[in-house]
């Protein structure tokens, strides 16, 4: 018997301070509101926003809004179980990505989605989950 | 054979219990600007930037990655350390290599943490042995205070004398714009009959838990002495690693082998002979009263068993024979992954003759050193003159 194994946990609490962009960005959302940093220096458009350009190092001051609707830019399906879509979602206007749950659509149809916007929870708190999820845009309908 | 290196900028946050304005992110990059603008540089200048942190003490890993623009890695040469509480010394000894190689002219070291976001003492017990350590011991106080008691008996200290060293960095730190506890009315009294954390330690003799960073600019010689009006030349640097097991080494406060080791190999190195008499200034990884003043005999600075006696003597004191931790040390001021640049930076600015108020006169070699780990030492030694 030289194989002894002792077995523990780890479990460390922490929290986490938004900061200043982000915590915009979170109010935002109870609002139903998205909103994006731009940078003077390289004009990327960063949702979830940056107060700080890491790339030029510099400040962004420069705030806008963005519309809940973009482009599904790639995806993943769950393979067991009922299935769960992640995407991969470019916001109009936006030079970066989000990832989100994509919703009212079957795997099968991801193929052919283009567009999707995004699906507000009613009870909001400040929280990416306030999107509850991305669902496609189809043709003929009021966007 | 390496390149003379000098330290030619710096820059902290003012470090404090809780910074709720701000992200680690937004944290870092407020050190970073200030350690720029006191060179005059822009990130531009800087060839490649070394990141210190204790993770996972908020909770995550691998800080370099998400946390880049806020320490300027963005695209450029870097790593991160993590080496417990020698994580700010390592950083600065590795970009002291950086730049002494030659490849590399201007090299920036980043220390940080944002203990108020994290679990320290839940952290710091995955240090310890999984089989032994981690079954009795919770944290890094209960580890520490049976040091303590040993080096009492060991050395004869007395609970005064270790006060007396926990009421000098508080006092100290009314001098030092960045330090996080500043208490100018402190007395013995008052560290005495603070709350008993684990005998014979209490609650004032203990380092506070800070939300800190510090950023420290490291130059070849041609670049430091276009930069810097009086650069800090590293004289001299050393590392020495114990064995990790507590058991292993009784009296580890009273004979602290990692810094005999690292000190003296460092001592040589700098030509020190008598440091007590050669070193202007001291900024040490004090942790803890009882923890200084062992240093004070570890480090060489009086002989065994008289750290107690140094301290009744004045001789620490900023006014003193050997001003030991003018900055308030990191009983004022500990947000850990910094805590030990904070100490070359410190030593850094008073060479530089710009530490204010809390400037040591005519500072001409000073030391610095970091330890964690258990027992890990790191030792700097700075000077005005060129090595
Ligand atoms: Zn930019």
């Amino acid at each position: 018997m030289s194989e002894w194994i002792v077995r523990q946990k780890i479990r460390i609490p922490f929290r986490y301070t938004a900061g200043r962009a982000m915590s915009r960005f979170l109010m935002g959302l109870a609002e139903r509101r998205i909103w994006a940093t731009r940078c003077e220096g390289c004009g990327r458009v960063y949702v979830p926003p940056l107060g700080f350009c890491g790339r030029c190092w510099r400040e962004i001051a420069e705030w806008q809004e963005l519309p809940d609707e973009g482009e599904l830019v790639s995806y993943t399906v769950r393979p067991v179980g009922p299935p769960v879509i992640l995407g991969l979602i470019r916001l109009e206007g936006a030079d970066t990505h989000l990832v989100h749950r994509l919703g009212e659509v079957e795997p099968a149809e991801l193929g052919r989605v283009i567009r999707v916007r995004a699906v507000w929870r009613e009870d909001r708190t400040g929280s990416i989950l306030d999107i509850a999820y991305f669902a496609p845009v189809r043709s003929g309908s009021l966007g | 054979m390496p390149r003379r290196v000098a330290i030619i900028a710096t820059g902290q946050t003012k470090h404090t219990a809780r910074r709720l304005d701000v992200n680690i992110r937004e944290l870092i990059t407020e050190a970073v600007t200030r350690a720029l603008q006191d060179a005059d540089l822009t990130m531009r200048d800087i060839d490649a930037v070394l990141l210190g942190n204790m993770e996972p003490f908020e909770g995550f890993l691998f800080p370099e990655l998400w946390a880049v623009e806020g320490w300027g890695g963005y695209m450029k040469p870097s790593v991160k350390f993590n080496t417990g509480g020698t994580v700010g010394t390592t950083t600065a000894i590795a970009a002291y290599y950086y730049v002494a190689s030659g490849i590399y002219d201007v090299v920036m070291a980043v220390g940080f943490e944002k203990q108020s976001e994290g679990h320290t003492q839940t952290a710091i017990t995955t240090v310890g042995d999984p089989i032994w350590e981690r079954s009795v011991m919770a944290g890094a106080i209960g580890n520490f205070a049976v040091m303590a008691t040993t080096y009492m008996h060991e050395s004869g200290v007395t609970e005064e004398q270790a006060a007396k060293a926990a009421v000098k960095a508080r006092r100290n730190a009314c001098l030092n714009e960045y330090a996080h506890l500043q208490m100018p009315d402190i007395t013995v009294e008052d560290v005495l009959r603070s709350e008993v954390l684990a005998y014979p330690v209490k609650r004032l003799d203990m380092c506070p838990q800070s939300d800190g960073a510090v950023a420290v600019i490291f130059a070849e010689e041609s670049k430091a002495q276009r930069l810097a009006p009086r650069p800090a030349w590293i004289r001299a640097v050393a590392t020495a690693h114990e064995q990790q097991y507590m058991g292993d080494s009784p009296k580890r406060l009273a004979e602290m082998r990692s810094l005999i080791a690292a000190s003296r190999r460092a001592y040589q190195a700098a030509g020190i002979t008598n440091p007590r008499k050669e070193l202007d200034v001291a900024e040490i990884y004090e942790v803890a009263s009882f923890a200084e003043l062992a240093m004070y005999e570890n480090l060489g600075f009086c002989d065994r068993g008289e750290g107690g006696k140094l301290i009744d003597m004045g001789v620490t004191e900023l006014t003193g024979e050997l001003p030991v931790n003018p900055s308030g040390g990191v009983m004022s001021t500990n947000p850990i992954g910094a805590t030990a640049l904070i100490r070359v930076a410190e030593a850094a600015l008073q060479i530089m003759g710009k530490a204010g108020r809390r400037q040591v006169e005519g500072a001409r070699m000073a030391l610095a050193t970091g330890y964690g780990g258990n027992a890990w030492t790191d030792v700097m030694i700075l000077s005005q003159e060129k090595p």
